[in-house]
């Protein structure tokens, strides 16, 4: 009996793979670009698509590169030889592109999936160019609604199934289907018109072509136009990955970012359409103070920080901050509190939940105020700073009730009566920093440029500027000292942050 | 190393120089010579150049023969602009159009404009075409903001080309 076979040669390069891995996933792991359309790393094996075929030594056909195991049969004890550029896997793709694009439109300026699209890619790399059928397409339903928040396009669909997968695996609620055959096969709903899931835009991302888009972001902007930043989810308290995507000051898309620890690659409905309130065009962009007319009037941010020193010293309190604001802001929030001799307080709204990646707790970082030693302010109390992002979490009563004279205010229709001096907050996608999710897990969230009004002074800074009024020995940290500072404390010991070890880096 | 200086020594003027009479009469003479001879300049603007078949002019919009405008809002226009003078928001045209995609807004910027054609060139609609209009004026800054209806006044009908969308 041979010895178990625990290697493969892809390329002539010999490779180790664990048992029951296909070849795919180990070239994957390796970097070696095989292209997939019907293979999802977080779904199960269909093998439908056929363009991962490569090249098997001794085997006169390609294979397809899936669905193949990387151990050899049992009487085989000479590793597999895989070839993912020869010839005759690449003879086999332009193949499968050609079969492919026989019925798919060539409607890439209208399709919103143009520049992400793996029809597109693999067409470029690895099409022939040119069809050897002049049949006429196939006409099939178009603008077809999946639900409220999904369009289905069936002549673009190439039947990988990610999507009735998806449905059927992850989150078991079987809304998808097949229907028809041959030419007319497409997807079809199986429930009445709706997805019981809250989690069914996923199908969007993990659609390979441009058959499932958003009815939110459909048409809104071209994808090269648009910058994007590697951010946090602040709807729920898990922390789930995402990727913020804005052009020219508005918010358009969030995505979800693979992170193994956290959401895979998956996240909810509620967080993917809850940065509508960026959008507001009643933000605040400038500060404002208070002037002797009684309204408020827009400042220079140095004014605007003397007056909140002033307003504050007349009247000190309390300071009661967002769930969602980050650590460092909720330390800063602590020390400035203790300077006028009064405490820090944050406020986070609770919700439904479920017990997967949507959490009764909403406050994205209720857990780092915590952690931090800030106590929960349950029902409104008296407070002489706010931080106000999310509607949600310091809530009206709130905030009418809390007194406050320095308001940090992401929209005007959050500022209270009375307000003194009002800053503007720049949302969780417009500010850097550190967010604690509910199970300890310090993540990193980072600055989208293409979203907001730009030139915010960071509330980080202003609440340095803050204590300084306060405190003339005060010396100015900046983000990292502030961060220094966090570590050094007692409930953070031993945590690791973002950059330490592989578990906290943000995922790929 | 510095620069060498060669002083030139100028013609001192004449009394008859100074008068400048003689100098006023030789230039009107001339005046008067050429208004009697035939005309050899174009009459710019009572007259206007005829340009080539392949002139490029102001950038323009064109509608198909059924009055449909052709753009999608695919944005490679203003993705190829060199001086980024292309500005389009798309948006989705109402059910029971045969095309799901076309521009809510379409503004080119003839001050930034340079007539390179690359606009024409990436279509894949054949909807933007330079024209033939190479007079360009306006009195204020916005004025020279084109928007869609003018560009669709300045570019009228194209029934020839592409026409994706006919039998669909």
């Amino acid at each position: 009996m041979a010895d178990k076979v625990s290697t493969i040669f892809i390329n002539g390069t010999e490779y180790p793979f664990k048992e029951g891995q296909t070849v795919i996933q180990v070239c994957h792991e390796n970097g070696i670009d095989v292209p997939h359309y019907c293979y999802h790393p977080g779904l199960s094996i269909a093998g439908n698509c056929r363009i991962c075929m490569v090249e098997v030594e001794g085997n006169p056909q390609p294979q397809i590169s899936c669905k193949m195991q990387c151990a050899p049969p049992p009487w085989v004890s000479e590793p597999l030889k895989i070839q993912t550029e020869s010839e005759v896997a690449e003879e086999g793709r332009s193949g499968v592109m050609e079969m492919l694009l026989v019925n798919h439109p060539l409607d890439c300026p209208i399709c919103d999936q143009a520049g992400e699209c793996h029809l597109q890619d693999y067409s470029y790399e690895h099409g022939g160019g040119k069809a050897s059928t002049s049949t006429a397409k196939t006409k099939l339903p178009k603008n077809v609604p999946f639900g409220e928040k999904i369009v289905y396009d069936a002549e673009r669909c190439i039947k990988c199934t990610l999507c009735v997968r998806f449905c059927q695996e992850v989150t078991e609620t079987n809304e998808l289907d097949l229907g028809g055959r041959g030419d007319e096969e497409i997807v079809i709903m199986t429930s009445k018109g709706e997805f019981e899931t809250p989690y069914a835009m996923n199908i969007i991302d993990i659609c390979p072509v441009g058959a499932l888009t958003s009815k939110d972001f459909r048409f809104k902007s071209r994808l090269w136009f648009m910058d994007f930043a590697p951010s946090i989810d602040t709807s729920s308290a898990k922390g789930v990955n995402i990727t913020t995507g804005g052009r020219e000051g508005e918010f358009l898309r969030i995505e979800p970012r693979y992170n193994p620890g956290v959401n895979q690659w998956w996240m909810s409905d509620e967080g993917r359409l809850g940065y509508k309130f960026v959008n507001s065009p009643t933000r605040v962009k400038a500060p404002l103070v208070r002037g002797e007319n009684g309204e408020l009037a827009e400042a220079l941010w140095h004014n605007a920080i003397d007056a909140a020193g002033t307003a504050l010293r007349a009247s000190p309190g309390d300071v009661l901050v967002d769930g969602g604001c980050t650590l460092e802001e909720m330390a800063l929030a602590q020390e400035l509190a203790s300077a006028m001799g009064a405490k820090a307080k944050f406020a986070a709204a609770t919700g439904e939940g479920d017990d997967w990646l949507i959490t009764e707790e909403k406050g994205a970082n209720a857990k780092g105020g915590e952690m931090l030693g800030l106590a929960r302010a349950k029902r409104a109390s008296a407070a002489a700073v706010l931080m106000i992002e999310r509607d949600e979490h310091v809530n009206a009563s709130m905030r009418e009730k809390a007194g406050a004279v320095v308001v940090f205010a992401l929209d005007m229709e959050q500022v209270p009566d009375s307000a003194q001096v009002v800053f503007p907050m720049p949302s969780w996608a417009e500010r850097e920093g550190l967010l604690v999710n509910i199970d300890g897990l310090v993540q990193a969230m980072e600055r989208n440029q293409g979203i907001g009004p730009g030139n915010l002074t960071p509330p980080v800074e202003l609440l340095e500027e803050l204590i300084g009024e306060f405190d003339d020995a005060y010396e100015w940290r900046g983000r990292e000292g502030v961060i220094e500072s966090i570590r050094a404390m007692k409930a953070f010991e031993g945590v690791p942050f973002p950059g330490d070890t592989a578990t906290a880096e943000v995922g790929a | 190393m510095t620069a060498t200086v060669k002083p030139v020594r100028r013609r001192k003027a004449t009394f008859i120089d100074r008068l400048y009479l003689p100098a006023i009469f030789k230039g009107l003479s001339i005046t008067f010579k050429r208004m009697f001879k035939p005309k050899v300049t174009m009459q710019y603007p009572e007259e206007t150049w005829t340009v080539g078949e392949r002139y490029r002019g102001v950038p323009v919009l064109v509608k198909d023969d059924e009055g449909r405008e052709k753009c999608v809002a695919c944005s490679l226009c203003e993705y190829v602009c060199p001086p980024k003078a292309i500005y389009i928001v798309g948006q989705e045209l109402e059910e029971g159009n045969k095309v799901e995609r076309g521009p809510a807004v379409f503004d080119i910027n003839m001050l930034r404009c340079i007539y390179c054609g690359l606009c024409e060139e990436a279509c894949p609609e054949e909807a933007i075409f330079m024209s033939k209009q190479y007079t360009v004026s306006g009195a204020t800054r916005e004025e020279l903001v084109f928007n869609k209806d003018k560009l669709y006044e300045l570019g009228g009908v194209r029934s020839k080309g592409v026409k994706k969308w006919k039998d669909k």
